[in-house]
């Protein structure tokens, strides 16, 4: 009986405040107190969880665990100081580590899974701009590394909002709406870089759109925890829900050209400048290339086909569905890239392992005319 | 997860205490629910009861701002504490009769994702016990949600009450006793 009472009793924890009015009271509460809040530096801290420890814990100071600890503390007071020198360290120096691993402990140290995403995000926004700076220095090996670290970094803050979803989906809102935000920033600036990349004709450029698929990815998820939830309350208006599902539409439409045109570049004989020289790309002469080709280019098709029926599915105002197939339309382009990337992978090989005089006299074969462009890579494969 | 008495906890009210927008929000959104409960069967509207929960974290701007928050104390009963003081304000300014909460707002329940005859049997056993709880005597109300709706330990409610844990205990097995008997 007292068991079944108190089972009973455990039952009201599920009382809570209205999800609409816990939203609005809490912004309200912000308003109220910003006037009075301030913004804490690291320093700030320092000093006063030291002030705290003397003022309360000095009789224990004595004792030596807590002695230990205090040095713990000194010591970690000292990285804080230390970590600020490095936040403007860049990749391949010393105090970049020093930086990386202070974005560890602060992630270590995030309250919750939203803290963390965040925080996911902030780190991604630093990567892209190292990577910036990377790419204008040529400095090719580092950026491959580095883009390694932001694309871990999106796919983590993309794991923690699909926690946030399931403990919180209150604030899943914002959350995903703010990643959502700034993954299209983000996209945007490896785009730059990518552009940058592609006039040197580096490999990294594999790399960048790697990092690419993994931030629209996170983007496209982020728009799916957004459209979801507007399904069941009114957290987001029709007009920013149709502009959000459009714009992400758009982006997979564009993608979808650049990725038909790689593939009739790369599986096919032409050649261009490249910081290696003039490369040759190797006209499909084989049936697996022969093969590859058809395939790749009949994904692009679906994916294409999948598009306009996302197309048709926003004027309808069905939004889930549309996402679900521009979701469906990403993957099978990213298959089609695929394929591609690895052809160029496969191209790149073949050109370091055929030796320099064969190359030139490739290319003086080629003349100007692209018919003779077949032959050359006859050749080269030879 | 934020725990209460954590050392996470306790960086956030000192960070609360150098008054940080961001801890309090941290702050309200890990205290929000129990306080808003511990409220709630001691009120007598939904309203009542949001209006309060909304005064106690504001009141516990105050105290940040007027630097009265301790990092070495209790924030938890200090939550308890303020909120317990404003409704005891709220019936001596008003006269208001205790507890006269109407049912259907008592069950103002987070809704499971439990097939929906589940979801009606436990919404029925919620609405009786509910009622039953806000029959008893404020002391033994508030004990019983402390200690078996909020999770709090008898240590942690004897601090909040300022009582001493044998009161507490004695106090816990009289309060099941009355929730017992009251029909």
């Amino acid at each position: 009986m007292e068991k079944d009472i108190i089972t009973q009793l455990q039952s009201l924890r599920t009382i809570k405040p209205k999800e609409s009015w816990r939203l609005a009271q809490k912004e309200i509460l912000l308003r109220q107190i910003s006037s009075a809040a301030q913004e804490i530096g690291a320093r700030r801290y320092f000093w006063f969880y030291l002030k705290e420890v003397i003022q309360h814990e000095a009789a224990l100071i004595g004792q030596p665990i807590v002695g230990v600890a205090v040095l713990i503390l000194l010591m970690v007071g000292g990285g804080v100081f230390s970590i600020s020198a490095a936040s403007g360290a860049t990749p391949g120096s010393f105090l970049y580590t020093v930086k990386l691993v202070s974005e560890k402990t602060r992630f270590a140290l995030a309250i919750n899974s939203e803290d963390k995403a965040r925080l996911n995000v902030k780190f991604a926004e630093r990567r892209a701009e190292e990577i910036k700076g990377l790419a204008d220095k040529d400095a090719h090996i580092i950026l491959n590394e580095v883009a390694d670290d932001l694309k871990e970094e999106i796919f983590s803050a993309q794991e923690q909002l699909k926690q946030v979803e399931v403990n919180n989906p209150g604030t899943a809102v914002d959350l995903a709406k703010d990643i959502e935000n700034k993954t299209t920033v983000l996209r945007q600036k490896l785009q730059e870089t990518k552009e940058v990349l592609a006039k040197s004709g580096s490999s990294a450029n594999s790399k960048i759109n790697e990092a690419i698929r993994s931030v629209d990815e996170a983007g496209l998820s982020a728009l799916g925890t957004i459209v979801k939830s507007a399904g069941k309350n009114n957290t987001v208006n029709k007009k920013e829900l149709s502009q959000r599902v459009a714009s992400k539409l758009n982006i997979t439409k564009r993608k979808i050209t650049e990725v038909q045109e790689d593939v009739n570049k790369v599986f096919s004989a032409g050649f261009s400048r490249s910081e290696s020289g003039l490369q040759i790309y190797q006209a499909p002469n084989n049936v697996t290339d022969i093969e590859t080709k058809k395939k790749a280019e009949a994904k692009t098709k679906e994916a294409s086909k999948i598009i306009i029926e996302a197309e048709q599915l926003l004027d309808d105002n069905n939004y889930q569905e549309a996402v679900n197939k521009i979701t469906a339309s990403e993957q099978i382009l990213n298959e089609a890239a695929q394929a591609v990337v690895q052809k160029i992978i496969e191209q790149s090989d073949e050109t370091i392992s055929s030796t320099t005089p064969q190359v030139k006299g490739a290319i003086d074969q080629l003349g100007d005319g692209e018919e003779s462009a077949e032959s050359a890579s006859t050749t080269i494969g030879n | 997860m934020l725990k209460s008495g954590s050392l996470q906890e306790k960086i956030l009210v000192g960070r609360l205490k150098l008054k940080d927008k961001e801890a309090f929000s941290h702050l309200y959104d890990f205290y929000l629910d129990k306080i808003y409960r511990f409220i709630y069967f001691k009120v007598t509207s939904v309203s009542e009861a949001e209006d309060l929960t909304s005064q106690t974290f504001l009141k516990i701007w105050q105290l940040a701002l007027e630097g009265k928050i301790k990092v070495n104390e209790s924030f938890q009963s200090l939550l308890y504490k303020v909120a317990r003081n404003l409704v005891i304000d709220y019936y001596r300014s008003s006269n208001r009769e205790k507890n006269k909460i109407s049912l259907e707002e008592a069950t103002h329940i987070a809704e499971a994702d439990a097939h929906l005859d589940q979801a009606a049997d436990v919404k029925i056993e919620m609405e009786i016990i509910g009622r039953r709880l806000k029959k008893l005597k404020s002391e033994y109300q508030e004990i019983i949600i402390l200690h078996f709706i909020n999770e709090l330990t008898i240590k942690e409610i004897a601090n909040i009450l300022e009582k001493k844990r044998g009161n507490i205990r004695v106090t816990l097995h009289r309060a099941l006793k009355a929730l017992r008997d009251a029909q």
